[in-house]
């Protein structure tokens, strides 16, 4: 990945990161700050689902955040039936993953020729059938799933940062490590690096592209069934609740990132993150304005896609 | 050739367009809501179909100008036609605000900023209180009764279609369809393609404007929730549905997504008769199996003759199968009016993908050539795949 060793565009970035954290301590907003870098980093693991679809086959993935509301779904629904935790998230997991390698089978395939614009529509097709197929077997009420863990871990800047948003910030580590190692070690992780940049030469060579395809896929709905498990107990959630929370702030972290870079995903979450909580938190617009958090978000994508449209860590073209 | 079945026909399409609200009078607002989607559908139909640009934030077009009537009815106390033209007017003016960003960027990331844009009018833009009365709604009466409503709505309709179809027949149509398929090329060849674009975009917002209008008439009152993501995608999911480029399958997809609810709701176990599998599975096999001998793949026909005898075998032991069926079909939950779209759409929206990617306008087609005097061929209008731009990347 040479995009990791761009140090210019990772200098950038962490400069953009600093200058924006400088900024919320000056207007002594530290605890849009903290909220913001653990909001952000849940936004994260969004983004890097949708940066590893996007790098292996070019698609817009509109359902990654369904994975999510789907896991959170089976979980709440295994534990209202006693089911011990462990196994209820491994089972909702399994639920996202078969879902993520049927969305694979079912409309990536047919469509692997068709234009990607066509594909985005597709997905997009899967993200609403998913959501009204979660309104026809339940309603619209605010559901509440327990944490994977109760009770408070630390207080930083008088905001009490309990054990499972802890947990977040743990298990995006791991899973950035593990990407990292997954693609710059491993030939599998060679692979799906070759079948992205030229899919006909790796087929050539002997590796079946839509196998890892179909790998790639699963990884992503692991990694969007993640972000829902692990955020889902922090407010009551209803059909679609990761979508309408995640999918728009973890497309701009992507892009942010420049959609092909995973380091760029993380960061580009927390930047989300700490934007949104610094507009939501009133300070940007007049008081009859609201909704800043939307309208920071939308300003970020804009701006970078305005004028950097590769992303702060994406390499020129 | 004999022109009295052609007559016919078009005399019962007419009389069911005309006739529908006096037939079920109390399904007039419905109807006047397909009509109004039709509107809709048609101006995402100016971006997706001719610009070539996804919008995943139709409904902040839409709620514009829904917002917009509302205001001048409510807060100005102005006429309705005075409410719908200047609902027009700012859906233009707003469209071509986000058009000067779509110069800039194209194709995946642009669809991202209709997707935010939407989501920054719902959340933020809809709520502002002086203007939109925050989330306790706008108001806007309803000029007439139901029943007239659904003729207004009819009129604009004939307006829009009348301004598309033109739209298309001039200069400026060839060179959306010609920018739409390679902007590159079409720069090439001397178009202006930025300017042609704005065009579109002022096209699409203006049909968006008047249809978010009728719509704020209709419902008599505004607020933010009904304009959600889900929307935007229902309204997509429409516009492909219906075939993009065919305004006579749009019209129909349109319609059709409006009044699933009232089929739902028309017609009883409507849900059930759905996952009647081993009532239905026959059927869609048996559709399926013509469906392939009329692409013509000779590869399948293997797969066809099994899937037929599954289905014969299914109907031979439905004695068995209904009951046991039955049992385990009433525990599942009823599937609400409101919520059937979200269901049906886009399993009718991913089968349009892959197998019929010229929706119901390519069904339509032969239809209307046959109408027009000519022999019936089935080939008419057939579709390779949905088309939205050919640049693939």
């Amino acid at each position: 990945m040479n995009d990791v060793l761009d140090r210019v565009g990772r200098g950038r970035l962490i400069g953009i990161g600093i200058a924006l954290a400088v900024v919320v301590l000056l207007r002594d907003e530290k605890e849009a700050l903290v909220i913001g870098v653990i909001t952000g980093l849940g936004y994260s693991l969004i983004a890097l689902g949708l940066v590893l679809v996007y790098k292996s086959s070019g698609v817009f993935n509109f359902a990654q955040a369904e994975f999510g509301s789907v896991a959170v779904f089976v979980l709440y629904l295994a534990r209202v039936n006693d089911v011990p935790y462990v196994f209820a998230a491994i089972l909702s997991i399994a639920v996202a993953l078969a879902m993520g390698w049927a969305v694979e089978r079912g409309v990536v395939r047919p469509l692997f020729e068709a234009p990607r614009v066509t594909l985005l529509v597709a997905t997009a097709g899967v993200a609403l059938l998913s959501i009204g197929v979660t309104f026809w077997l339940n309603d619209a009420q605010g559901r509440v799933v327990d944490p994977a863990i109760e009770g408070n871990a630390f207080t930083l800047f008088d905001i009490i940062i309990s054990k499972q948003r802890m947990l977040i910030v743990i298990v995006v580590a791991v899973i950035s490590i593990v990407l990292a190692l997954f693609f710059n070690r491993t030939t599998l992780g060679l692979a799906v690096l070759a079948a992205s940049q030229e899919p006909t030469a790796t087929n050539l060579v002997g590796i079946s592209v839509r196998r890892l395809s179909s790998l790639v896929w699963v990884i992503a709905a692991l990694l969007g069934a993640l972000a829902g498990i692990l955020t889902g107990p922090f407010e009551p959630f209803g059909p679609g609740a990761v979508t309408s929370k995640f999918l728009i702030p973890g497309f701009t972290a992507a892009v942010i990132g420049g959609m092909g870079s995973l380091p760029g995903a993380v960061l580009g979450g927390v930047i989300v993150g700490v934007g949104q909580s610094i507009g939501a938190s009133g300070s940007l617009l007049p008081d009859s304005v609201p909704g800043g958090g939307a309208v920071v978000t939308f300003l970020l994508l804009a701006v970078i896609l305005a004028i950097r449209p590769q992303g702060l860590m994406g390499k020129g073209k | 050739m004999k022109a009295a079945p052609r007559v016919l026909v078009i005399a019962a399409l007419a009389a069911l367009v005309l006739g529908a609200p006096y037939f079920l009078e109390s399904r007039s607002v419905d109807f006047a809501g397909a009509v109004i989607y039709a509107i809709i559908g048609l101006s995402l139909n100016v971006l997706i179909g001719y610009v070539g640009t996804i919008s995943l934030g139709h409904q902040a077009f839409v709620g514009i100008g829904a917002f917009t009537a509302a205001y001048m009815a409510g807060q100005q106390g102005q006429p309705f036609l005075v409410g719908v033209v200047v609902a027009a007017i700012l859906g233009a003016v707003q469209a071509l605000a986000l058009g000067g960003l779509a110069l800039r960027i194209s194709g995946l990331y642009f669809a991202l900023i209709t997707l935010s844009y939407g989501v920054l009018a719902q959340e933020s833009l809809f709520n502002i209180k002086s203007l939109t009365g925050g989330g306790a709604g706008a108001f806007a009466t309803i000029p007439t009764g139901f029943r007239s409503y659904y003729f207004i709505c009819l009129g604009f309709l004939a307006i829009v279609v009348y301004a598309d179809w033109r739209l298309m027949k001039t200069k400026g149509g060839r060179a959306l369809l010609a920018l739409r398929e390679n902007p590159r090329v079409a720069a090439t060849f001397g178009i202006d393609v930025k300017a042609y674009m704005l065009v579109g975009f002022a096209v699409s917002g203006l049909f968006a404007g008047i249809g978010g209008a009728l719509l704020a008439h209709r419902d008599e009152v505004v607020d933010p929730t009904l304009f959600s993501f889900p929307l935007a995608l229902l309204f997509v999911l429409m516009t492909v549905v219906g075939g993009l480029r065919s305004r006579t399958g749009i019209i129909i997809g349109s319609a059709l997504f409006a009044l699933l609810r009232v089929l739902v709701e028309e017609i009883p176990g409507f849900e059930r008769t759905l996952v009647r599998w081993d009532l239905t599975l026959p059927i869609i096999v048996l559709l399926l199996g013509a469906g392939v001998l009329y692409t013509g793949r000779g590869r399948r026909q293997t797969m066809i003759a099994g899937g037929v005898l599954v289905a014969l075998a299914l109907l031979v032991l439905s004695p068995v199968t209904i009951p046991f069926l039955e049992d385990r079909l009433a525990e599942i939950p009823r599937l609400s009016p409101e919520r059937a779209s979200g269901v049906i759409g886009p399993v009718l929206l991913l089968l349009v993908l892959t197998r019929l990617p010229g929706g119901i306008g390519q069904l339509v087609r032969p239809v209307q050539h046959w109408l027009r005097g000519n022999e019936w061929d089935w080939s008419i209008g057939r579709v390779k795949e949905v088309q939205i731009t050919d640049v693939r990347a």
